[in-house]
């Protein structure tokens, strides 16, 4: 049982990855592919039905986290404590940004929260970027299960260095991917023939950061690549990831090209899963004292019980969702901006 | 460490206590959201539809500030209650996980379509997208009491080995009685808190004159509800919930009265200041036998005061903790009162005439109260807890991070306090400016550009 939760957990955090990939993507390819007010307005409306639901998947991966694997949860949260606390505050202007800036019209007004939109969303992809680097190289775990580290230091590993801030460059290449992809989907005109133009050159980047990653992560921790060697069922990951690259920089039509770059982050993520397996926490001096996936049965039969309920009603809901929106996204009428700005002043 | 103990709680008391002004909000305006949106629909009321967007208006900015303030929560206890984490999460997880899973996402589908999808969705599906928000936002709430109630009174656990606990039964997690009765008690307040909220903004627009067809209908249901939640905060929720609290935190109860001596006939103090040192409550207005009554239902029944308990079990902070009880009782009782006098004067066609000014200036004014009944509820709750994590199983100082220092937390409390500072005044300035627009802004007279903007924004 405490098998099948690893899978599931990394299930829940690659899918958030996904999901708010293409968010937190979208805010930073916004600068190079929106030029117009009227583009960038339909860039945040292109996100707006969505964003919210998949900052869910990051909260109910942690509940989950906390209910079968709270050892893990308690040491990664406490060892990376400021970091975590800039996700946490990242999170917070990417989510007021988006639901405050169309409240008014006003020029400086918008300025200011697509401002905070694009840097909150590069600020957190290179942060998920780092934590996952984080975890691919492990921590000085002690026999308490719990660990400090330095949020950077010249010399020692520390929560941001060359390794994981490679691994955050990477990431953050990989959801500006998703988020040209998902743009280039869901828009249509300049900004959708843009958007599909950065998903071709971005696919290239991501494939170079990626071997980049997988070479410096052979160096932190080489064990990692032996053991996913090991086992051939993660090959067949790789093999999707690297089908979801041919899709997202050759496919003519957009929805693939979204699909495509979907499968280069469920993959990935899903075969560094299947390389850690079942290692949760690394100890990277002392790997005896490692957090490995266990529990007591009972609990987590139970727990499977109520999340696969769950998971069925939210595949419903994202069915829901997409459905009610499909389509390109609508332009928002200028004129429409401007009666509004009288109106708000009378 | 006994410094990092202390930024710990202030953080996490900050941190909760600045989140839930938003949520009571958001989970008692769904249930008047769903009965503007029904009035409408089943009287043809285009009045009531206005005031259905109006206020979705007002939800829409409330539930984003809710979002983003509620993330943290649940992350603070890895990041700062590691140890606690540890040993419970293997129970209060479920709730935790099932709160993200059942209700978070249900939430996040359907705001997006409450706020913008009126016009694409027509009048019934939209009222189904009402209720269904609703009864997330409200199962979201039993979920979070769920682990509280845990907190309060464990139930469905055993201890391993390891130090760790083990569900022994979902079922009796889910239906613990705590749960049940701090759920309802909770839930009734946060229908009190929106009830003045909205009289509050009806006042406001019939003191101006302005938007009156509006105005004495929202105030009309913002009474009647407003009444009948003042009324159920008391009783029965409140009374069973002081009742739970007599059975299962005897301590707690006398901390909570200021009662230091043992003894038959248990007087509430309405009034007093506890004097900890000597022991004993000062200039007490008392009513003789209420405690008696309100813990066991007679009123010579034999309350515990605090020298019945051992020093090490007292709460830590039992002058917090008795004024965050009486303030809460207080408010709680003086709510009862405004309600009444509101409903009569509008029942009576009075509330217009020159001399009900006063009370309109009173509703008007009423609306932090509920927010602060309700903050001192929950200080109640959580300092009659003290000095325990997991009430009588797991202390507060066994609970935080080990390695996480004093330096570190202050730096994240400053981090929130600066953040949170801006936001409340964005909060503040965005809620304003709706409420200065009013709910004819966009009425059946006037087209609507800003609504068309919103359904591209959807």
């Amino acid at each position: 049982m405490p098998e099948v939760w690893f899978f599931l957990v990394a299930f829940m955090v690659a899918m958030y990855f996904v999901l708010d990939g293409f968010d937190l993507g979208a805010a930073m390819v916004r600068p190079f592919v929106a030029r117009t007010d009227e583009e960038r307005a339909r860039v945040f409306a292109a996100i707006g039905p969505y964003w919210d639901g998949n900052e869910v998947w990051l909260v109910a991966a942690g509940g989950t986290s906390l209910c079968v694997f709270p050892a893990a949860f308690a040491s990664v949260l406490g060892g990376l404590y400021i970091p975590f606390f800039m996700v946490l505050w990242g999170l917070l202007v990417r989510g007021i940004s988006i639901e405050f800036r169309h409240l008014s019209h006003d020029a400086l007004w918008v300025s200011f929260w697509d401002f905070t939109f694009v840097v909150s969303g590069a600020l957190l992809s290179l942060l998920f970027g780092v934590a996952v680097g984080n975890l691919l190289r492990g921590f000085p775990l002690g026999d308490d299960g719990a660990f400090e580290l330095d949020l950077f230091s010249g010399s020692r590993p520390a929560a941001l260095d060359l390794y994981t801030l490679l691994v955050g460059v990477a990431v953050t290449l990989a959801f500006a991917l998703q988020g040209a992809a998902f743009l280039a989907w869901k828009t249509d005109g300049d900004l959708g023939e843009r958007s599909a133009r950065l998903r071709k050159w971005l696919t290239v980047a991501v494939a170079i950061a990626f071997v980049a990653t997988v070479f410096a992560t052979h160096r932190v921790r080489p064990e990692l690549g032996a053991a996913f060697l090991g086992r051939p069922v993660g090959w067949l990951f790789v093999a999707a990831s690297l089908a979801g690259m041919g899709l997202a920089f050759r496919s003519a039509r957009p929805l693939l090209g979204f699909l495509g770059s979907s499968l280069v982050i469920l993959g990935s993520a899903v075969s560094l899963a299947v390389a850690a397996f079942p290692v949760l926490v690394f100890a990277a001096a002392r790997p005896e004292v490692s957090i490995v996936a266990s529990g007591e049965t009972g609990g987590l039969r139970i727990a499977l019980s109520w999340w696969v309920l769950g998971m069925a009603l939210v595949a419903g809901y994202y069915v829901t969702v997409f459905r009610i929106h499909r389509g390109k996204t609508p332009r928002v009428p200028q004129e429409a901006q401007d009666q509004v700005v009288g109106d708000g002043t009378t | 460490m006994a410094d990092a103990l202390f930024w710990h709680r202030v953080q996490f008391a900050f941190t909760i206590i600045y989140h839930y002004l938003f949520p009571q909000l958001t989970m008692g305006l769904a249930l008047l959201l769903v009965a503007m949106k029904g009035l409408a629909l089943y009287r043809k009321d285009p009045l009531w539809a206005d005031l259905a967007r109006f206020w979705t208006r007002i939800f829409g900015i409330n539930f984003v500030v809710g979002v983003v303030t509620g993330l943290p929560m649940e992350f603070q206890f890895g990041t700062n209650w590691g140890r606690f984490s540890q040993v419970t999460g293997a129970v209060i997880g479920h709730t935790l996980g099932m709160e993200g899973v059942f209700a978070f996402f249900l939430e996040s589908a359907l705001v997006g379509l409450l706020v913008f999808g009126d016009k694409k969705l027509g009048p019934r599906a939209h009222l189904l997208v009402a209720a269904l928000l609703c009864l997330g936002t409200w199962m979201s709430g039993y979920f979070i009491i769920c682990a509280n109630a845990f907190m309060q009174h464990p139930v469905a656990y055993a201890m391993e080995a390891s130090g760790r606990m083990r569900l022994t039964s979902f079922v009796e997690l889910m239906a613990n009685p705590w749960a049940l009765a701090a759920y309802a008690h909770n839930m009734m307040a946060s229908v009190v808190t929106a009830s003045f909220v909205v009289c509050s903004v009806s006042a406001l627009w019939v003191l101006r004159a302005r938007h009156l067809p509006h105005a004495r209908k929202a105030l009309k249901l913002g009474l009647a509800a407003g009444l009948v939640s003042c009324v159920l905060v008391a009783f029965p929720t409140g009374d069973t919930q002081a009742k739970l609290v007599a059975r299962y935190q005897p301590v707690a109860l006398a901390a909570m009265e200021g009662r230091f001596e043992s003894g038959p006939q248990a007087e509430i103090s309405v009034i007093g200041q506890p004097n900890v040192p000597e022991k004993r409550l000062d200039n007490p207005i008392r009513i003789p036998g209420a405690l008696s009554f309100l813990a066991y239902g007679t009123f010579h029944s034999d309350v515990k005061g605090l020298d019945a308990f051992p020093k090490e079990e007292w709460p830590t902070n039992i002058e917090v903790l008795y004024y965050a009880f009486h303030v809460m009782a207080g408010l709680g009782t003086l709510f009862i009162g405004l309600m009444g006098l509101g409903n009569l004067l509008r029942w009576r066609g009075l509330l217009e005439r020159p001399r009900a000014r006063p009370l309109l200036w009173l509703l008007l004014f009423a609306f932090p109260f509920p927010y602060i009944a309700t903050t001192a509820g929950w200080m109640t709750a959580e300092l009659g807890r003290q000095p325990w994590l997991v009430f009588g199983v797991m202390r507060t100082a066994d609970g935080s991070s080990l390695r996480v220092h004093a330096g570190s937390v202050l730096f994240t409390l400053f981090g929130f306090l600066g953040l949170y500072l801006v936001m409340g005044l964005l909060f503040v300035v965005l809620i304003l400016r709706e409420v200065g627009r009013g709910p004819s802004a966009h009425g059946e007279n006037k087209p609507a550009p800003h609504d068309d903007v919103e359904v591209a924004h959807a």
